[in-house]
């Protein structure tokens, strides 16, 4: 009997439950595709950890890092090079949960082996700004929030993070800007631009209702300067500003606002010790109409100028930033979209001598060209050709490194129309599905595109727009171009599921299926 | 459970065409319980399934006389086992395994009806993995290694029938897996380089209860 006891015992010993470790069970989000130089990103909310997929080489390789608990947001730098995750951190709840602040996170694209670097930004911000010279980020909240968590949140509250330095107990900077009631909708970040010296700094302008504020983020002590737009009148939302680091100023296009606002940002005396050291000198710059795009460029002799259209005075108006003289142009259709041309290299292009306007919003079927090498000599009649189309303009995009705009003709996106700019002549392009996702080759020599109802990925050379098509295995759901030329189809798997194509010409033979990447050594993952 | 059902019912019929001897067969269900990190990423459950066992009495063929009512048996043994889980609440989860032992039983009988046993067995484990996510399923399988050893107690009713209750810790090697999506066959698909998930580790302590009969 003592024997049988003892089974027993022994049998009821064996039947206990461990808890399964939390991770297990949380709540999966993946964000990406995010393009990166020659690297594609995802970032796992639940595994916390960020896989890169380098298409280098012939070889793929993948490499994850971890990152904090539960992602939310995540970009990448303008010039690729980094990746920025913002991640919402943890109560310490149950068992498996920690204690983690919200974190802003550091990943270089380029050294896989670098840790990355956490910022702790302490409210669980949902959107970021960086630098063009990736400098400088600023965290900030969206209008609706990352979640309904917490108990307070204060949405003008900023976190202003040096990315040159190393966190500390003063980066990042956290600052509430003044508000006069309104949120911010936008943060944009100038490029490094001299207001006193050679000091090169960058200013983070805030848009938010009725309201504009400039602060120099250099030096994020200091106290923001706010420019009321709206004077009592209708509200004024700013929606746009351009940057010209060469005279250190910036254009501000608002909806309903009667006028381009450009903003210089001029050396002042200091009124304390720690009071900001520039002023913004404000002026209207007259395009008079409500503009509904603007489009900065500098001419050939580097005589920077503004371009607005204006729809409520049918006109478009060239306007001399440095004297505020401007030139209209009359048009009789309401034009929302500028393109300049040429557009050669994104971060020095050439001086533009054409620009090439659309009525987007009111689907005409008409766009119109201007010519802007002699625009500003009131002796030359200015010259606009309307070149008419067969079908509304829904959108329309320039072709990177080509004389060359993308027209798209319907809601489906399945007509599409290339117009090029030196003969101003249009071909039309029929799709068989509707172009969900799409990017050029990095020298812009194909259009690449693709719909999820189709397991294809359709080419167009931009030479002679001749279509071809590369058969998938498996429905595409994004095209990402890398800039070594090769195409990156992610299938959307949560396994992780992609197709990569060497080049726009190669074959099926040439081409790879990369399956599991998103759960790659899951399994020897640590909870 | 329904292949369980039908394992049980033989053995239930099987020993009343059993002949007491030097031979028996155990059939009978176990319970894993599975706490490795990688056996926790695809399930909170153990896993459960059914084996069979074959046993000699090789001492006696071989005249080995060490103590007065200690047997030595050799033995080997079939099992399968399957769990299911989910992982982060949308990735259903089902590993499965078969494995194949041999190894040696010391059987101790304490009492006419009661005797206790210690067995050590080695053998190869067949693991597969099947991963399911709006419709879309990847599965891989692969064999590895595994190690066994268990304590039980046998209690034996009549005519060399009875019931045998084992615990024990099954040792496996962690199986190296990379889930492969199900495809159409008839199309000629594009190489596919496929990126492991890692290891899996079904190791963990075990009951097992069968039925034994001798002939």
């Amino acid at each position: 009997m003592r024997n049988l006891a003892f089974v027993l015992l022994a049998v009821t010993a064996c039947t206990w439950s461990d808890d399964r470790p939390l991770m297990w069970d949380r709540d999966r989000d993946v964000l990406g595709p995010i393009q990166l130089k020659n690297k594609v990103a995802y970032v796992d909310s639940a595994l916390d950890r960020v896989t890169m997929i380098d298409l280098a080489t012939d070889d793929t390789k993948i490499t994850t890092s971890h990152i904090g608990r539960r992602a939310i947001h995540a970009m990448a730098s303008a010039d690729r090079h980094q990746l920025y995750v913002v991640t919402r951190g943890e109560e310490k709840i149950q068992k498996g949960m920690i204690d983690q602040p919200p974190l802003f996170w550091s990943i270089s694209a380029d050294n896989p082996d670098a840790d990355p670097v956490a910022y702790e930004i302490d409210s669980p911000f949902d959107r970021l700004a960086i630098s063009p010279d990736n400098s400088t980020a600023i965290a900030y909240f969206s209008a609706a929030g990352p979640d309904a968590a917490g108990f307070f949140r204060n949405p003008n509250e900023l976190a202003i993070i040096d990315l040159t330095r190393p966190p500390g107990d003063d980066n990042p900077t956290l600052k509430t800007i003044r508000s006069f009631g309104s949120v911010p909708e936008g943060v944009t970040l100038s490029p490094p631009m001299a207001v006193t010296g050679s000091d090169q700094r960058t200013f983070a302008f805030i848009l938010s209702e009725n309201n504009l504020t400039v602060l120099d983020v250099s030096h994020p002590e200091r106290r923001e300067i706010s420019i009321r737009l709206d004077l009592g009148g209708p509200p004024v939302t700013p929606k746009e500003v351009v940057f010209a680091k060469t005279t250190a100023s910036a254009y501000v296009r608002s909806d309903g606002a009667r006028d381009v606002l450009q903003v210089l940002l001029q050396p002042a005396t200091p009124a304390t010790a720690d009071g900001n050291d520039f002023a913004p000198v404000l002026a209207e710059l007259g395009a008079g109409g409500g503009p509904t795009d603007i489009a900065v460029y500098d001419d050939a002799s580097g005589k920077r100028y503004v371009l607005a259209a204006t729809p409520n005075t049918g006109e478009v108006v060239v306007i001399d930033a440095d004297t505020a003289q401007f030139r209209s142009v009359p048009v009789a259709d309401p034009i929302d979209r500028i393109l300049l041309f040429p557009t050669g290299d994104e971060d020095n292009p050439p001086p533009p001598d054409k620009a090439l306007f659309a009525s987007v919003a009111a689907k005409t079927k008409r766009v119109e060209v201007l010519d802007l090498t002699h625009i500003t000599d009131p002796l030359t009649q200015a010259s606009v050709r309307t070149i008419t189309l067969e079908n509304p303009v829904r959108d329309m995009v320039a072709v990177p490194g080509r004389d060359l705009a993308m027209l798209v003709h319907d809601d489906a996106r399945t007509v599409l129309g290339l117009l090029d700019m030196n003969t101003e002549s249009t071909s039309p392009l029929l799709g068989v599905g509707q172009l969900d996702t799409y990017d050029f080759s990095p020298d812009g020599s194909h259009l690449i595109g693709a719909t999820p109802n189709v397991s294809r990925v359709g080419f167009v050379a931009l030479d002679n727009l001749h279509p071809t098509s590369f058969r998938l295995d498996d429905p595409p759901v994004k095209v990402v171009s890398t800039t070594n030329g090769k195409i990156f189809v992610d299938h959307g798997d949560p396994l992780g599921r992609a197709t990569i194509i060497p080049s726009t010409d190669a074959t099926r033979d040439d081409a790879k299926v990369l399956s599991g990447f998103l759960t790659v050594s899951l399994l020897d993952q640590e909870p | 459970m329904r292949a369980s059902l039908a394992l049980l019912a033989l053995a239930v019929l099987y020993p009343a065409v059993a002949h007491a001897g030097d031979n028996a067969v155990s059939i009978g269900s176990f319970s894993r319980a599975l706490r490795s990190n990688s056996a926790n990423a695809i399930s909170s459950d153990d896993l459960a399934g059914v084996h069979l066992t074959i046993e000699r009495d090789v001492g006696h063929d071989l005249g080995i006389d060490l103590f007065p009512k200690l047997q030595l048996w050799a033995t080997a043994t079939w099992e399968y086992g399957t769990v299911d889980g989910s992982m982060f609440q949308t990735i259903t989860t089902e590993g499965t395994t078969h494995i194949l032992t041999l190894g040696g039983r010391a059987r101790y009988a304490l009492r006419p009806w009661v005797a206790v046993s210690a067995r050590l067995d080695a053998g190869v484990q067949h693991t597969g993995l099947q991963l399911d996510e709006g419709g879309m399923t990847a599965q891989d399988h692969a064999w590895g290694s595994v190690a066994t050893s268990a304590v039980g107690a046998e209690l034996i009713a009549v005519d060399h029938i009875g019931l045998r209750f084992e615990m024990g810790y099954l040792a496996a090697s962690g199986v190296a897996l990379a889930p492969v999506a199900d495809k159409d066959s008839n199309m000629l698909q594009l190489s596919t380089a496929q990126a492991s998930i890692g290891h899996l580790d079904l190791s963990g302590r075990f009951v097992t209860v069968s039925l034994l009969g001798a002939f």
